[in-house]
């Protein structure tokens, strides 16, 4: 035994021997076994290994005496025996006690050092009357069918838009999950106008008998009557604490939900089922967990602490350097970057930031991994999508992670987060960088009636690493106030790219010619093939271009495509020159149309003849019609000239809440910076 | 030594009647069991609370416990635990610091309260009560390898605060 674990033996008997034993406890206890009722359950059952332990009614009695402290109000199931409830208490057939013959090895005493078990930190190979049949079922995952109350008083919050609006509240589950909750969501009349369509964001802090304590994170699509009658499905997102990894379907059905006058708010009360799937316990006691593909997932113990210090540049509300630090049970990580947020109003707010971040994961190796982090304050989520480039033990590795935090006490701008990182092993996108010359020829125009506008057609041809030819369809559209234009064509592009192989692209160009800089970019937004799902960007130069893919291994089909039309405004655009010479931009964009909410964006670029270039991280948090709320991530490139015209593709690389496994490209450009352009979007969901 | 009662209280109630067998429980194991709920739980009153309650519940299938002792200390761990899980989920009546403490037991005692209740739990049984973890595991009803797990966080987090 060490020296740390004497000192520890011995403080605790000094703390034990403050504790006074009443000496009339024998005849409390008598008075006591005197007073009780019969014993309850009639059936014991002694000392079997093979008989299921029952467990709801110890946790229902729990509830009900937790839940009264909770919710006086709220009406719980409660069997009624009162301060003999045996909370948790086993029941015979599990206590497995030793066998007389086994109780002679048992110490009797403290530890003198020479037991297997006297260094905690010793392998599990090291204590020789470990159960081999536990050993074995520890790393089979576990499977659980959990059913119970949950209670909820909700306050919605029409928006004023025909129906719509959002909802928040406090839940109380009981039953095989045990704890508390905060739902938060959105609603609308659904197409029948005889009821609601709406989503729920439930995070849930339980106990789960037989497992332990910590988070589960629901999303869940519901319906309901406006009887009051709701149905519910969803997905565990996330698990935290001793439900790292977790997994499973949610179904929750309440009978009713009744408006109550004096509080204005929605009380409803309904069953749920959860089909929960845990990693197998020596996965969870390691804290992370490798899958059959290699995916890496580690969470429960996870816990990163995030400090967003406003840059000094004349813009401290929005920008800011983001540091962040975590720690994991088997390994440790910190990151640095640039960020942007936008204040809502006084308490809401969320931005973004670009993260290096320095990643130790033990039995796994250090390296370092670019990320992209999306958050949203009140509450607080974050979603970070880990990007092609990882260095180290991690090269080849992209993935993603979600937190869920809170301030935690911490002073304004740092954040406490816990949370779920999921590592997907090369290479699940490889990255391509190719570069070669073009040309055009075939040049057409065609003017249209009325308008100023010309539809055109042109094949380039691509000499290089992309090899192969283009046909090109679109617009262009002369100038008011130059000499110059800009257009935008759809590409397709048959051939190959060098390392990758053959197939087709698609391209959504868009151009500037005339007055100032040749620019020319285009957004990749699908492939087949060998190209099957790459995304991207060619930026064209005079006769010549450079490819910046990405191209997935096993590409995400995605079924549902939407084309979407929105105005964009830029605002609070704050513009500083760096050390090294490039441009560092932020600022907010607004849009309006079918997509509707607001975009932080960090860019850095450069300026050359009077034209701005910038590569932008942005993300857009909002509403889009026909699909819902919620964040997209996109990389962008953008010009902009003196004359004030401005173009951006993007091409979009995440997404959550409604938004969740989004692809696809946004093209936006405008005549004069600060007024309001024009957007197209294709948006890929599954 | 806990484990000392425990081990005479077998020995005896094998040999007598089931009438007497709970007092003579309750005289070698009372003591020790309120002092192990003491140091989970930090409350005396609720430690008695505690440890009279379970013998409530062993009084009533007295006669099928084998080995009523060991039924005992399982009994008063989990509520023990129901005790600090019930503290932990309503983040109310935190448990007050028990009087007169020297500093270091003061700063063992702030360390506990900070461990999640499983880790709390397996140090008290490993280091005041000197069981092995795969007697922790069958107190608890845990795998062995859990109970490790426990123990090896919570070394790791105490070290981390006590240690200069």
């Amino acid at each position: 035994m060490s020296r740390f674990e004497d000192t520890l033996q011995r403080d605790l008997h000094v703390i034990a021997d403050r504790a006074t034993p009443s000496p009339h406890a024998w005849q409390q206890i008598q008075r006591r076994i005197i007073d009780q009722d019969p014993p309850q359950e009639t059936e014991i059952i002694m000392l079997t290994d093979n008989i299921t332990r029952p467990r709801r009614g110890p946790l229902l009695a729990a509830a009900a005496a937790v839940a009264a402290l909770v919710v006086g109000g709220i009406a719980f199931v409660n069997r009624g025996d009162g301060a003999n409830d045996p909370a948790d208490t086993p029941t015979p057939e599990t206590i497995a006690a030793p066998e007389p013959d086994d109780a002679a090895d048992i110490d009797t005493g403290p530890d003198t050092g020479d037991d297997a078990d006297a260094d905690p930190t010793a392998t599990p190979e090291a204590d020789t009357d470990e159960s081999a049949e536990a050993e074995a079922a520890s790393t089979v995952p576990r499977s659980l069918s959990l059913t119970g109350t949950l209670s909820a008083v909700l306050d919605f919050v029409p928006s004023g838009d025909g129906g719509a609006g959002s909802f928040s509240g406090d839940d109380v589950i009981t039953g095989d999950l045990f704890g508390k909750g905060l739902a938060e969501g959105t609603y609308q009349v659904n197409d029948a106008n005889d009821g609601l369509v709406g989503n729920n964001h439930l995070v849930l802090d339980v106990w789960i008998d037989d497992i332990g304590e910590g988070r589960l994170i629901i999303d869940e699509q519901w319906t309901s009557q406006y009887t009051g009658a709701s149905e519910h499905t969803g997905v565990v997102a996330a698990g935290t604490g001793d439900f790292f990894g977790a997994t499973g379907t949610w179904r929750y059905r309440a009978p009713d939900g009744n408006d109550n006058p004096a509080t204005d708010k929605v009380e409803t009360a309904g069953d749920y089922s959860l089909e929960l799937t845990l990693p197998s316990q020596a996965d969870a006691d390691r804290g992370w967990t490798v899958d059959a593909d290699g995916v890496v997932t580690i969470g429960g113990a996870t816990h990163s602490t995030t400090a967003f210090t406003p840059i000094d540049d004349g813009n401290p509300d929005t920008d800011m350097s983001v540091s962040t630090t975590s720690d994991i049970d088997d390994g440790a990580a910190t990151g640095s970057g640039v960020g942007h947020r936008v204040t809502l109003d006084s308490r809401t707010a969320f931005g973004i930031s670009r993260l290096t971040e320095e990643r130790t994961l033990d039995g796994f190796g250090t390296g370092t991994l670019e990320s992209i982090l999306v958050w949203t304050q009140d509450p607080h989520l974050s979603s970070r999508q880990y990007l092609t480039g990882a260095t180290g033990a991690f090269e080849g590795y992209t993935g993603s992670v979600i937190a869920y935090g809170g301030h935690g006490g911490h002073p304004d701008y740092e954040v406490d987060w816990t949370g779920v990182t999921t590592l997907v092993p090369g290479p699940a996108m490889q990255r391509v960088t190719a570069s070669g010359s073009w040309s055009d020829d075939g040049y057409t125009e065609t003017p249209r009636d009325g308008d100023a506008t010309l539809d055109v057609e042109y094949t380039t041809t691509f000499v290089g690493e992309l090899d192969g030819v283009g046909l090109s369809t679109g617009t262009r559209t002369p100038h008011e106030n130059d000499a110059g234009s800009d257009g935008a064509a759809v590409v397709e592009f048959t051939g190959s790219v060098a390392g990758v192989g053959e197939g087709t692209l698609t391209f959504r160009e868009i151009f500037s010619t005339g007055e100032g800089p040749f620019f020319s970019v285009a957004t990749i937004i699908d492939g087949t093939g060998d190209l099957a799902g790459a995304r991207g960007f060619v930026q064209f130069g005079i006769g010549s271009y450079e490819l910046d893919i990405e191209v997935p291994t096993n590409p995400v089909e995605r079924t549902r495509v939407f084309e979407l039309t929105a105005s964009s405004t830029e605002s609070d655009v704050v513009e500083s020159l760096q050390d090294d010479g490039s441009l560092l931009r932020t600022g907010i964009t607004t849009y309006t149309g079918q997509l509707t909410g607001q975009a932080p964006w960090v860019g850095t670029g450069a300026s050359s003849n009077g034209v701005e270039s910038l590569h932008t991280d942005v993300a857009f948090s909002g509403t889009i019609e026909g699909i819902g709320t919620g964040t997209l991530v996109l990389r962008t490139l953008s010009r902009s000239d003196e004359a004030g015209y401005w173009s951006e593709a993007a091409a979009v690389i995440s997404g959550t809440g409604d938004f969740a496994g989004a692809g696809g490209w946004m093209m936006a450009r405008g005549s004069d910076v600060g007024a309001p352009g024009t957007v197209t979007v294709e948006l890929h969901l599954p | 030594m806990v484990m000392g009662y425990v081990r005479d209280t077998e020995t005896v109630a094998v040999r007598q009647g089931p009438a007497a067998t709970l007092e003579v429980v309750y005289r070698a194991e009372y003591t020790g069991m309120v002092r192990l709920a003491f140091t989970l739980i930090g409350n005396n009153a609720e430690a008695e609370e505690v440890v009279q309650d379970s013998f409530l519940e062993i009084s009533q299938r007295f006669d099928d416990l084998g080995q009523p002792g060991a039924y005992l200390r399982t009994v008063v761990v989990s509520r023990c635990r129901s005790v600090l899980r019930r503290r932990r989920l309503m983040r109310q009546n935190p448990p007050t610091r028990p009087t007169d403490l020297p500093p270091e037991a003061e700063s063992l005692w702030d360390v506990l309260e900070q461990l999640p209740e499983h880790q709390r739990i397996a140090v008290v049984l490993r280091y005041y009560c000197g069981y092995r973890a795969a007697e922790i595991a069958t107190i608890t009803d845990q795998p062995a390898a859990t109970v490790r797990s426990h123990l090896r966080r919570a070394m790791k987090a105490m070290r981390k605060e006590l240690t200069p």
